[in-house]
């Protein structure tokens, strides 16, 4: 084995051109796959962090037609104790109604959300998100989306009348604005205290949805099978994001199969690659192959120096592979900025996965070096005599 | 003496349709510490009866015996066994291995048994390497040699595990004339002082005439074995 190796280093090192050929074109390959699924991981991260990152990933909400959820309090201890395939990272309750805003010549129709501060922070990061003002702490406080303000041309401390569909009538005080990033909820939301918004509704204790969100978001679904079968309520109905989403998973779902189509195929020709050079490595060596097994050199230590160029040529691919991929990430992430100079996808670098492809590189040069390593030990010590 | 070769009917035959018997039954005895050659004409059959003595091709019939071990009903890495330990080969071109040293080609069958070249075998090399008088060039590759000394280093590399026999195949037939009776008066002495048995192949009817012993083929038949 040791011979063997030391054989097929000195065979690598003789031909230096033809080895640096190999590597590199194992390197590019493996670059690609390092830079492209990185991208695409990155990519499709930023998605569904814009999608669903400030919304609630899994939700409890009242299947009643009053849609009010009561004893919530006890819900949410209880779901807190569960023990979930992935750990929540939020856990809050909200009183939802909607309102209708007066702006002089209009009606607005929009929704009052009823937060509970600072629990929701971790789903809305209303905290980060103020872009002026304070969180309502009192009753009769809310904050406006930046939009709606536009819209009702608003200041902060000045006061709004709403009223409900049952005809409650109030007067709000403005104590903050929000932006969420997401247009249509700037103009379509305001946010107060839980029991603002209680009192409003007329909701008494009862909340209209307790919201979680999850770490692992693609369990989501999970997490709503087992809290619903712990919860045993026909009245309450648990849905999660991936069964709303159906479009979305599908194209995430497109984009993985075509990431991973490229690296089938970057892998298939790195492999091919392999096995062709190696092939004619054979060829090549066969005289020293011949009078190797002449001297009694084995037919599976002569498959072995095949099988460890194969090895070498990945290892040493990969690697280089590896950092090549990681130059092309920083790249790309240094030049492919937006106006204000942030990344335009912010890859992400999964570490488990430039490992994968460090083995699945190594791996495929092994298998491809195979073939020449079968080769070589069908080769009779015979005919290279013969032949001289 | 005992024989260290021992041949009994040996026939090969070549080719699965058309079949060309190029030896026919042949039988030989060689004894131990010998120093023999074999001559013919090219064609004549010599270099398929050497590499069935080598073991490197098998007989499509026949027996063969070598140091007192039948060696027909042996499995190939039995058969590599046999022949890194009992015979060392010498081919016309040489065939060192071109990414080898010198010192690292004549240390190659010791290694080949898979173990670790220990304080003495190295010894052994450096002495065998002086006696083929290739020191000085220890540390280069094949190509960076002439011919006479890749040669000499493969006399080396051929005595390095202590074969009982050596093969030589026109061991000079590559090589000047001057460089050619060198190589042979080394095979020679070498013979005095290990007791090495050598079968000596060639077409060379005056480097035969030097050896004890030569035996003759022609169209696959021993036709003149000499003793002198």
């Amino acid at each position: 084995m040791k011979l063997a190796f030391s054989i097929a280093m000195r065979f690598l090192s003789s031909s230096k051109a033809q080895t640096l050929l190999i590597v590199l074109g194992i390197a590019i390959g493996v670059s690609v796959q390092v830079f492209i699924g990185s991208l695409i991981q990155g990519l499709q991260k930023d998605l569904v962090d814009t999608t669903i990152g400030s919304s609630s990933q899994v939700t409890i909400t009242s299947s009643e037609e009053d849609n009010r959820v009561a004893d919530w309090e006890s819900i949410i201890s209880e779901v807190d104790s569960l023990d979930l395939p992935t750990e929540l990272t939020a856990l809050s309750a909200s009183a939802d109604l909607p309102v209708f805003v007066d702006s002089g010549d209009r009606t607005l129709s929009v929704l009052l959300r009823g937060l509970q501060f600072p629990e929701s922070y971790a789903i809305y990061e209303i905290d980060k998100r103020l872009v002026e003002g304070k969180i309502p702490e009192n009753r009769g406080e809310i904050l406006i989306g930046k939009g709606l303000k536009d819209d009702l041309e608003v200041k902060i401390g000045e006061e709004i009348t709403v009223f409900t569909p049952d005809r409650t009538v109030e007067t709000l005080e403005i104590v903050g604005i929000f932006d969420l990033g997401v247009a249509s909820l700037n103009k379509n939301w305001l946010i107060s205290a839980i029991d603002t918004a209680q009192s409003l509704g007329n909701l008494g204790e009862t909340v209209t949805s307790i919201e979680m969100q999850v770490s692992e978001v693609f369990r989501a679904d999970e997490n709503a099978l087992v809290i619903s079968e712990a919860l045993q309520n026909p009245r309450l109905q648990i849905t999660d994001w991936k069964s709303q989403n159906e479009d979305l998973l599908s194209g995430l779902n497109g984009q993985s199969i075509s990431s991973l189509m490229i690296q089938v195929f970057v892998i298939i020709a790195v492999s091919l690659g392999i096995a062709s050079v190696l092939a004619i490595t054979v060829v090549q060596k066969s005289r020293q192959i011949g009078i190797l097994k002449a001297m009694g050199l084995r037919d599976s230590a002569t498959s072995f120096v095949f099988l460890f160029q194969g090895l070498a040529l990945g290892v040493v691919g990969a690697v280089v592979g590896i950092a090549f991929g990681l130059l092309l990430i920083i790249v790309f992430s240094t030049f492919a900025v937006g106006p204000g100079g942030e990344p335009i996808i912010s890859i992400s670098l999964n570490y488990g996965f430039v490992m994968l492809s460090a083995i699945i590189a190594i791996s495929a040069s092994t298998i491809a070096a195979m073939v020449p390593a079968r080769r070589s030990s069908k080769l009779s010590p015979v005919e290279v005599i013969r032949n001289g | 003496m005992a024989d260290i070769i021992k041949l009994e009917e040996i026939k090969k035959v070549y080719g699965t349709v058309v079949k060309t018997e190029v030896l026919h039954g042949i039988d030989l005895e060689i004894e131990e510490s010998s120093f023999i050659s074999i001559v013919g004409q090219s064609g004549s059959g010599k270099s398929t009866l050497m590499n069935i003595i080598g073991t490197l091709d098998k007989p499509s019939s026949g027996e063969i015996t070598i140091s007192g071990r039948q060696t027909n009903k042996m499995n190939k890495n039995e058969l590599a066994k046999v022949r890194n330990e009992t015979i060392g080969f010498i081919f016309q071109f040489h065939y060192l291995l071109p990414e080898f040293t010198a010192f690292e080609n004549v240390i190659l069958p010791y290694r080949i048994k898979g173990l670790k070249p220990t304080k003495e075998v190295i010894e052994r090399a450096k002495e065998l390497m002086d006696v083929v008088e290739i020191s000085m060039v220890k540390d280069n590759l094949a190509p960076n040699m002439s011919g006479g000394q890749q040669q000499r280093t493969a006399i080396a590399r051929a005595l390095i595990n202590n074969p009982k026999i050596i093969l030589a195949d026109e061991p000079t037939g590559n090589l000047d004339s001057d460089t050619s009776s060198k190589v042979f008066n080394l095979m020679r002495s070498l013979n005095k002082k290990y007791g090495t048995t050598f079968v000596i192949i060639t077409h060379d009817r005056r480097i035969a005439e030097e050896t004890d012993r030569i035996i003759e083929i022609k169209d696959g038949n021993i036709v003149n074995d000499i003793k002198r």
